[in-house]
Formats: C-alpha cells, structure tokens, sequence
C-alpha cells in the first residue's frame, strides 16, 4: 500500500478524481441504468446513481486512474444498493418496475428489432435481481463473467448458474417468436 | 452420449468454457437431446442489447458540480507539509499527524446542497404525484422525523415533486423535491439540528440560492435555483409550516 507521504500517491489521487470527474457524464447513463437493473425503479435509480456519483467525488483516492472506471462504479453503485438503499426502498414499497414504464421508443412497422426488444425486456423484468444484473453485466455490458463475477463478489460457477437460469426463463417466453437467437 | 449442464453449455455459448469442455460440446452438438438443450438456452442477444440500449437514452444527465476547495483537499495541496509535519514528529506517529490534517466535517446543509446540485429539470420529470399522493407520502416521513411535515405538500411558488428520506450519520435528513414554475429544481431539508442558528441565513451554496436556519428543533435548508430572495421568502413559510 503506498505511503501517505509520497508525492505521486498524493499525485494519483489527483489523477483519480480528475478522471473521475471527466468521465462521469459521459459513463452516468450507464450507470443509472445498472441503478435501474438494480433497483427497478427510475425513482430508486436516480437516486442511487447520484449518490454512487457523489461517492465516487469523495472516494477517489480508492480508484487506480487508469484503470476501468465503468466496473469501480458498478461495483460501487451495487454496495450502496445493498447496503443503503435496498431496505429502504422495499419500505417504500418499490418493487419491480412495470415493463410499461420503461420509456422503450414506440415500436413501428418494420422496427422488428423494437418489438422484440420490448419482449425480452419485459421477460428481464420479471427475473430475480441476481438474474437481471448478471444478464446486464455480462450480455449488454459485455464483461466477462470472471469479471462479472469479481464485481459480484461470487464464484464464477454463481454467475454461470445465473445467466442459464435466466437463459431457459427468456427463451422459455420467446421461443415461439424468436428467429435470430445466439 | 455425455450429459451437459446448463451452466456448462452457458459457459461455452458465452465464452467461458474450458477447451475440453469446448470440445466435448462441439462434439456432441449433433445430439437431438444436447442440440435441443442448447436450443433452449438461447436468447435473442440483438433484441436484448437493442432494448437495454433504448433504456440508456432515457438516462437522465449527470452535471459534475463544482470542484470544492473545502479543507477535504488542503492536505492534498500542500504535500510538502505533510512531509515537514511527519519528519518533525515522527515520533508521534502518522495516525496522529494525519488526525491534524484531517479536513473538518461537512456540516449538513453542504451535503445537502451538493447532492441537490445533482439534480436537473429531467431528474424531476412526471408523472408526478396528486396532492394525496404526495400527503400519504409526507405523512410516513412525519414518522421517521418526528415533526409533521404534511403541510409541505403545498408550498406558494412551488410545486411538489417527491419526498426521501436521507441518512447523515445515523440521522434522519428528509429531502423535499420541488420545481418552480420554470422547472428548475428547488429542495427543501429538514433535520434535527439543535446546533443551527435560530436566525435565518441567505447564502450561496454550491453555485445555488439557499436559506438555513432553525424553528424548534427542526434544522431548515432551502435550496435551488439563483434568486436568494425566493430562497428567503420560500424560508419565511418553512417556518410558519414547521
């Protein structure tokens, strides 16, 4: 661990933040919708992805400048959802959210890929939390799932387990309709 | 013929699986039974990254605030100190050295602001609550705070968006969303915070208008938007609601 008292520690905290800060709005509307897979509501989404962005501000001195910025604030971002928010919001009576208030654009003759999208995310709706953020992480964000694993803090065989048992719910909905599946 | 788990054939569909276990899938795929258990695993990937893209443009944006020159960076500035305090009293040790330079807490009312700052006409955007709503919701929040707030469901200038409850070391801070009639968002914070002025303070935070001050033993911040006068006058009612 550095020493407090070397200057490029002190450097790299500056670089950190600096970074930080001029990625963040670029990378926010990745992670409110991580907030949103998360909480399930846009309400609860707002604000958890403010509060991992003000914390990620005041903790950048965690951050290694450099390094992926994206998957430290996931990461971040699921903390403060299990730690400080979850409970809350589940007194608040915030549960899944319903597919309709997901602000999909309207699907319009020959927009296929629009009406099919409305589908699977509705079958993503109505998946576990694990599920939903395993799908997020590794098929929309495309990390891998050793590193979703390491984000999630559980074996890799976890995450396997997720994503198949997500697999057989959304193919198990579609199948009929699907034509192009991978 | 060998059996395959989902896991295992998920594993080898997202590139996961080992070469043996590549292999051996690849190997029996002609399987009706394996082939038939791959095809219901499969997911229309497109549709799935098209929908998730959809929801990425409904984000709301993120305006990074104003970088702080509060004590949280003095000690940051002035490296060199730091090493000329730890050669002096080396002895004390760096825990004690750093207790010196630790920055001052935050008072409330900044934390308050800076997270505010964060919000945009589209963090506030509907469907919005009814008055019913928006009592049912401030009633529970009476509760948690120990005041009944229900009145602040209607504020003269403004328009009620949404309530939360938000935690500042153990302690209950309830943020009261609104918008003016122009939509910039304005907030209205109430903590107990004995500590706190009974006379009211107009002052610029974190870029915004705001007015603090205490009624009772309820703290007050009012927050937003550039003209301090509203601040002020949106205070003179706090304290008739309070």
């Amino acid at each position: 661990m550095p020493s407090l008292l070397e200057p490029a520690s002190l450097t790299n905290v500056s670089n950190a933040e600096t970074e930080i800060r001029t990625n963040l709005p670029d990378l926010y509307p990745r992670l409110w919708r991580f907030a949103l897979v998360l909480s399930g509501t846009r309400d609860a989404a707002d604000d958890l992805a403010q509060t991992t962005a003000i914390r990620a501000m005041e903790k950048a001195q965690h951050y290694t400048p450099g390094t992926r910025l994206d998957s430290w604030l996931f990461t971040m971002a699921r903390r403060i959802w299990l730690n400080e928010l979850r409970a809350r919001a589940v007194r608040r009576g915030q549960g899944l959210m319903a597919v309709e208030d997901i602000d999909l654009p309207d699907p319009s003759p020959g927009q296929e890929v629009n009406r099919m999208a409305s589908e699977v995310l509705a079958v993503v709706n109505t998946l576990p939390e694990a599920q939903r953020e395993a799908v997020l992480l590794v098929y929309v964000e495309e990390y891998t799932c050793a590193e979703a694993a390491t984000m999630l803090d559980v074996p890799m065989g976890t995450v396997l387990s997720r994503l198949s048992t997500a697999r057989r719910k959304i193919n198990g909905t579609l199948a009929p309709k699907e034509s192009a599946a991978e | 013929m060998t059996r395959f788990t989902d896991e295992e054939i998920t594993a080898w569909m997202d590139g996961a699986a080992d070469e043996k276990l590549a292999a051996d899938l690849e190997a029996a795929a002609q399987d009706p039974d394996v082939a038939a258990q791959i095809e219901a695993l499969m997911v229309p990937m497109d549709a799935l990254r098209a929908g998730f893209d959809a929801v990425l443009t409904t984000a709301p944006a993120f305006a990074v605030p104003a970088q702080q020159t509060q004590p949280a960076r003095r000690s940051l500035a002035w490296p060199m100190g730091l090493v000329a305090a730890s050669i002096a009293s080396f002895a004390i040790g760096l825990g004690v050295m750093w207790t010196q330079t630790r920055p001052e807490p935050m008072k409330w009312t900044q934390r308050a602001a800076i997270y505010h700052a964060l919000y945009s006409p589209a963090t506030l955007a509907g469907p919005y609550k009814s008055e019913s709503e928006a009592q049912e919701r401030l009633a529970e929040l009476s509760a948690a705070l120990g005041t009944d707030i229900t009145a602040f469901a209607n504020v003269e200038g403004l328009k009620y968006r949404r309530a939360q409850p938000l935690h500042l070391n153990g302690q209950i801070i309830v943020q009261i969303a609104y918008q003016n009639a122009a939509g910039v968002p304005f907030a209205i914070c109430l903590t107990a915070a004995p500590a706190m002025s009974d006379a009211p303070v107009t002052q610029e935070l974190e870029g915004m208008a705001a007015t603090l001050g205490r009624e009772g033993s309820m703290g007050f911040l009012v927050v937003g938007g550039d003209d301090q006068a509203f601040t002020k006058a949106v205070a003179d009612q706090v304290e008739t609601l309070l």
